[in-house]
């Protein structure tokens, strides 16, 4: 596993130099060069989206039988208010990082740009953040993304969870 | 230290296909990529064929289906008796491998060489060998009259061309061939089949006249047309054939001795390609039901295998299914198969990495829970509850134990005594318990041991 994910620094590595169809992946590089299992990534909210201009980081463990088994992947907590993103932890709900859907063709650079997609396409059927989503599924987009800009700035979330500090 | 070093020679000696980006044929990538497995993305070692069509290697879709039954890639559905192998891209693959560092460091050197970059090189070149021949017929015109600068001018136009020419012209029918066509990976096939150090190496014999040809233009053409010679019994045309591929290749034995290289390397491939037959001698090793074998059975069909019974149940139960693994992807779908001892060796490899005996797993598990805090995923799906279980089970069964007791006495007592002995009853229990986390060995019953003593400390207080 250990030159997997070697082979998939190097290659990685390459592809955000290099390619400009993965622009918006600002960083996806292992925390430290001696532990090749915990990976950090950074991303830019998509452009035409409430998330624009602003930059969300990604936390990555790949789990000991990768690519068998999917990569564990989060935002940081309390950053990105989504309608399949827990607000309070990070987690991401997207059936490609299930055990059931992941296919080990994928890799992790592939999987950080589908969340990028995510951000950009929010599947309100299958909610983390039932407000955000109720109001995605009325199609009150203007509300949907004036309470994710609240949220974005600083906005609080009342009892839910505390006052985020300011980005 | 050690370790870093480590991860440095493993990213040292990663090999992307984006390293023919800088030669002068980045189109080879597409080859490198077609030749890689999806998903060790390494080349394909032992690569065996899915009925969706797409190719793997034998291990890595092997250990996949051992756990979700479907194509990776078109998420078909597939078993593993359905994989079916494939000598020829094994062959390939291991050929195209072994040349790769030369293909690589040939077509750097290329580079080098040029002064112009190498897109426009061809046609510049011969514009402006053109050019600098119509110059220099000018410059002889004007020679008549003019002075002696022109002629150190002509000599020197004179001087580079004989040793340039013979590359460009290749080059220029490689550059030609790709304009035509769209880039692909037939076009860098062709270039490759062109270019002069691209093709030296993948010769082969023709099993059937001897002479060798390169692969590519043997398995296309040339046998077809010497079997069918050979049935019309026409040597003449025989010798004519060859003939005709022959003059391509002197010239650039001639131009590049240093690239030349023996046959043997490439027809050792090819002849292992022919000779390949299907292992039917052995048979595959079935998949147990280990929901209906016993421990003793499991420990039996262990041992005829000579593999070891060490171990808890589900570690004899990986080890099985890793060998049958390894077993199949050996006697079923490799060209070349190994000794059983080898195939136990590497078990024996593969399970000090992964199937690790009881007490290390279990330092492995409180080492994996003291790194990060165990609660921060104790209610969604990431939460090892096995391994929690697993690790705290002596202490869970005691705890039981202690209160199914308890619970007992002050039944027992609240029929006896109503009220008044009822709070000795609970002080007990709750001291029993608290007594019982300290012993616990491992400090890391951080979920129960919170509920339950706060709630002992309370109710101690009181």
């Amino acid at each position: 596993m250990g030159s997997r994910l070697a082979k998939e620094y190097v290659q990685t590595a390459k592809t955000l130099r290099n390619d400009p169809a993965f622009s918006h992946v600002l960083a996806l590089a292992p925390v430290s060069d001696d532990v090749l299992n915990k990976w950090e990534a950074t991303i830019e909210g998509p452009p035409q989206t409430a998330y624009y201009g602003y930059q969300f980081k990604l936390q990555i463990e790949v789990d000991q039988n990768y690519p068998i088994k999917p990569p564990w992947i989060c935002f940081e907590p309390q950053t990105v208010p989504h309608c399949n993103v827990d607000y309070d932890s990070g987690r991401i709900c997207l059936n490609l990082l299930d055990a059931d859907h992941w296919s080990p063709a994928w890799d992790l650079l592939h999987s950080i740009n589908a969340i990028w997609q995510l951000l950009a396409n929010p599947e309100p059927d299958s909610p983390l953040d039932i407000d955000l989503a109720c109001l995605f599924r009325t199609k009150d987009y203007c509300a949907h993304d004036s309470l994710v800009r609240y949220y974005l700035n600083g906005g609080s979330r009342g009892s839910t969870g505390p006052i985020r500090g300011t980005r | 230290m050690s370790r870093k070093a480590t991860v440095d020679e493993q990213i040292g000696s990663v090999t992307d296909p984006r390293d023919y980006r800088k030669t002068v044929i980045p189109e080879l990538q597409d080859i490198d990529t077609l030749l890689r497995c999806n998903i060790c993305k390494g080349f394909l070692k032992t690569p065996v064929l899915t009925p969706c069509g797409h190719t793997f290697c034998s291990l890595c879709i092997r250990e996949y289906l051992n756990r979700e039954q479907k194509c990776p890639l078109c998420l078909a559905e597939l078993r593993e008796s359905m994989l079916k192998s494939e000598f020829l891209v094994n062959e390939i693959a291991a050929s195209y491998t072994k040349l790769r560092p030369k293909l690589l460091e040939f077509l750097n050197v290329e580079k080098g060489h040029q002064t112009q970059p190498v897109e426009d090189s061809s046609c510049m070149e011969i514009e402006h060998h053109l050019a600098s021949s119509d110059r220099s017929i000018s410059r002889i015109n004007e020679e008549n009259g003019d002075g002696d600068d022109d002629d150190i001018q002509i000599i020197e136009t004179r001087e580079n061309r004989p040793s340039k020419r013979p590359a460009d012209a290749i080059f220029a029918s490689a550059k030609k061939s790709r304009k035509e066509s769209p880039q692909s990976g037939i076009t860098s096939l062709f270039n490759r089949a062109k270019s002069p150090a691209l093709h030296q190496p993948k010769l082969a014999d023709c099993p059937i006249c001897g002479k060798s040809f390169p692969v590519e233009v043997l398995q296309r053409t040339h046998l077809d047309e010497c079997l069918s010679k050979e049935a019309l019994d026409k040597p003449e045309d025989i010798s004519s054939s060859p003939v005709t591929v022959k003059p391509a290749l002197n010239p650039v034995s001639k131009e590049l001795p240093t690239i030349e290289q023996p046959d043997f390397v490439s027809t050792t491939h090819y002849n292992r390609y022919l000779e390949s037959t299907s292992n039917g001698s052995v048979t595959r090793l079935a998949k147990i039901n280990f929901s209906s074998t016993s421990l003793q059975q499991l420990k039996q069909k262990l041992s005829s295998l000579k593999l070891p019974t060490a171990g808890s149940r589900q570690q004899m139960i990986n080890r099985y299914n890793h060998y049958e693994m390894l077993w199949n992807s050996n006697y079923i779908d490799s060209i070349d198969p190994v000794d059983e001892s080898e195939l136990r060796r590497r078990l024996a490899s593969w399970e000090s990495n992964h199937n690790a005996s009881d007490i290390p797993s279990k330092s492995g598990f409180i080492s994996k829970f003291l790194i990060k805090n165990p609660m921060k995923d104790f209610k969604t799906d990431r939460f090892d509850r096995k391994g929690w279980a697993q690790a705290h089970q002596r202490a869970f069964r005691r705890l039981i134990r202690e209160a199914k007791t308890s619970l007992k006495k002050s039944k027992k007592a609240t029929s006896e005594h109503a009220g008044s002995l009822e709070q000795e009853d609970s002080t007990h229990l709750n001291q029993s318990v608290s007594s019982d986390l300290s012993a616990v060995p491992s400090n890391q019953l951080v979920a129960r041991k919170d509920n339950i003593t706060t709630c002992s400390q309370g109710s101690s207080e009181t």
